[in-house]
């Protein structure tokens, strides 16, 4: 484990971290209030839960794939990836070190993130107060199953190639599954080209982990079994990009 | 060949069929598509706080393109002292000289705020570039309607942009003024704590009944009763609603954390509400007396007010 302590501390000493954890558990605080609630009280505490589930995507797009892949240009071009292969660590506990130091950090992000959009927006009734925790746990499922190969993604891109190209290339990948398919979508929606509609069909839908606006408009949780198929779907991509970053990844350029 | 050099191929395989299945079965029932709001933007609190930013951005390229004049709230004149001092400069408005030092500085740098945005080309602009700054202010429009459909301003303007003949008017547009009042009724249906969507779903009840009626009163022919009655009801429904629901925001002192001003305009707008609401009762009794000419009791009204426009 020592290339898992020896890239913690790297990432503790650099600190960037730091700002969007500040972020997180402030702006959830501090948001809801710039909106227009005083007619509607009742809109702060949906709007805390959207505003921490908001900056928790926000925190996984911007810090932590970004530190995935500079980790992974970093060690592989610095030769420790390939110092740690003499030692007889083998590219699978490599890459599991690497994902796990940066989620290290991560990890205590989604657990502010459940906990305020838990604890601290929670419903008072009963049955809606039951589906607004199954919601919240339901969502960092889903959200992990994307996050999770991603940053195996950008690691494996980033000993590959060069970092700020790992960066762009994961990042793309998360906004086009988030936001563009939308916007392919609507564009298909009177268009019967069958290229098209096959590219649609093979692209990672990651907006389906999206669980905000169930928690927002309070739609109740997800049916376990639309909730199985939806993690089977993501659960697969994520195997598929867990093997794809196993053969990108490389000790030394 | 080693498993251990199989297994990414292995986990790639499994990813696939997995993702594969989980594809067809969410597929089969329209599971895959998008929502079209991402991380809850639309009708969320900061959809509003964004609804309500955006009417300065659509002010500012509604008067710089549209009406070419620097917009009011950047040169803090009013309509007519804009017109007035374009016909005779002197009637521009000029800060007084006793001001203090603090006051004379604000007002300097905003008279460079309103040379930086004067018009000095004599030439307007041609009429395909006013047609693609009618199509962004459309566009605009739209997109704060969606942010907050229940918000007064984001549906009023819209309608009035759809339905002005300079601007839409074509059927298609008025199909869009319908689609986009029916979506502002249902935006506020389940509303139960602030009283103001309940005001926006009466004037677009109010709008769609003047858009259903249109047919009936250009031929100068009577409105069916029917469709009065229905209007009545929704109309009716809604302002009751309002006026309950606002009791109880000052019941629970939500009311008092608006400010005087959004007090006032709020109470004004409910006001003209009402006042057009009450045209109701005398259009039906008037139909009720054309279809039953025996019935003395009847009140015979006039035509329907137009609607003012507010600006």
């Amino acid at each position: 484990m020592e290339l898992y302590r020896l890239t913690l501390a790297s990432i503790l000493s650099r600190k960037t971290f730091a700002i969007f954890a500040a972020m997180l558990l402030a702006l959830p605080f501090v948001l809801p209030y710039m909106t227009p609630w005083e007619s509607k009280p009742s809109l702060l505490q949906p709007a805390r839960a959207q505003m921490a589930w908001t900056m928790l995507w926000i925190s996984a797009i911007g810090w932590l794939l970004f530190q995935g892949a500079t980790i992974g240009d970093r060690w592989a071009s610095n030769g420790i990836l390939e110092y740690f292969k003499t030692l007889g660590v083998s590219r699978w506990r490599q890459m599991a070190q690497l994902w796990l130091s940066c989620f290290t950090v991560f990890g205590g992000m989604v657990l502010i993130t459940f906990a305020i959009s838990t604890f601290t927006a929670m419903p008072g009734d009963p049955v809606e107060a039951r589906h607004w925790v199954v919601t919240n746990l339901q969502y960092v499922l889903l959200f992990l199953l994307v996050v999770a190969p991603l940053l195996a993604l950008s690691i494996g891109l980033g000993t590959r190639f060069n970092g700020a190209a790992a960066y762009a290339v994961t990042i793309g990948l998360a906004l086009y599954g988030l936001f563009g398919i939308g916007y392919l979508e609507v564009f298909l929606a009177d268009n019967d080209n069958p290229l098209l509609n096959l590219v649609y069909l093979l692209s990672p839908h990651y907006h389906l982990s999206d669980l905000t606006s169930r928690l927002v408009f309070k739609l109740g949780s997800v049916p376990w079994t639309e909730l199985g198929r939806i993690a089977a779907y993501l659960g697969g991509i994520a195997l598929l990009l867990t093997g794809l970053s196993y053969q990108l990844y490389q000790e030394g350029k | 060949m080693t498993l251990r050099s199989l297994s990414p191929f292995l986990l790639m395989g499994a990813g696939l069929a997995l993702a594969a299945a989980g594809s067809a079965s969410l597929s089969s029932h329209d599971g895959l598509r998008h929502s079209q709001n991402a991380f809850a933007l639309q009708g969320s609190a900061y959809g509003k706080l964004l609804a309500r930013l955006a009417e300065t951005t659509i002010d500012r390229v509604w008067h710089l393109g549209v009406e070419q004049i620097v917009p009011h709230y950047m040169s803090g004149e009013s309509h007519g002292a804009a017109h007035a001092a374009k016909v005779d400069p002197s009637l521009a408005t000029t800060p007084p000289r006793d001001e203090s030092p603090l006051q004379a500085g604000k007002h300097w740098i905003q008279a460079r705020v309103v040379a930086q945005h004067t018009r000095t080309n004599e030439k307007s602009l041609s009429k395909a570039h006013l047609a693609t700054v009618y199509r962004d202010i459309e566009r605009m429009l739209l997109r704060s309607f969606k942010l907050d459909p229940t918000h007064y301003g984001a549906y009023d303007s819209y309608h009035l942009f759809l339905t002005v003949s300079e601007f839409g008017g074509t059927p298609i547009a008025n199909e869009q003024a319908k689609r986009v009042a029916l979506a502002a009724m249902n935006a506020a249906r389940n509303e139960t704590e602030d009283p103001e969507p309940w005001l926006t779903s009466a004037a677009a009840g109010m709008n769609l009944f003047l858009m259903d009626s249109a047919p009936y009163t250009v031929k100068n022919e009577p409105i069916p009763l029917d469709m009065l009655k229905k209007y009545r009801n929704d109309i009716g429904y809604a302002l009751q609603r309002f006026t309950e629901i606002q009791a109880e925001s000052e019941r629970l002192g939500i009311w008092q954390n608006l400010s005087m001003e959004r007090q006032m305009e709020i109470a004004e707008r409910a006001l003209f509400g009402k006042r057009t609401f009450a045209q109701f009762d005398a259009l039906i009794a008037r139909a009720e007396q054309r279809l039953n000419p025996g019935n003395p009791e009847a009140e015979v009204a006039g035509a329907p007010e137009e609607r003012k426009e507010e600006q």
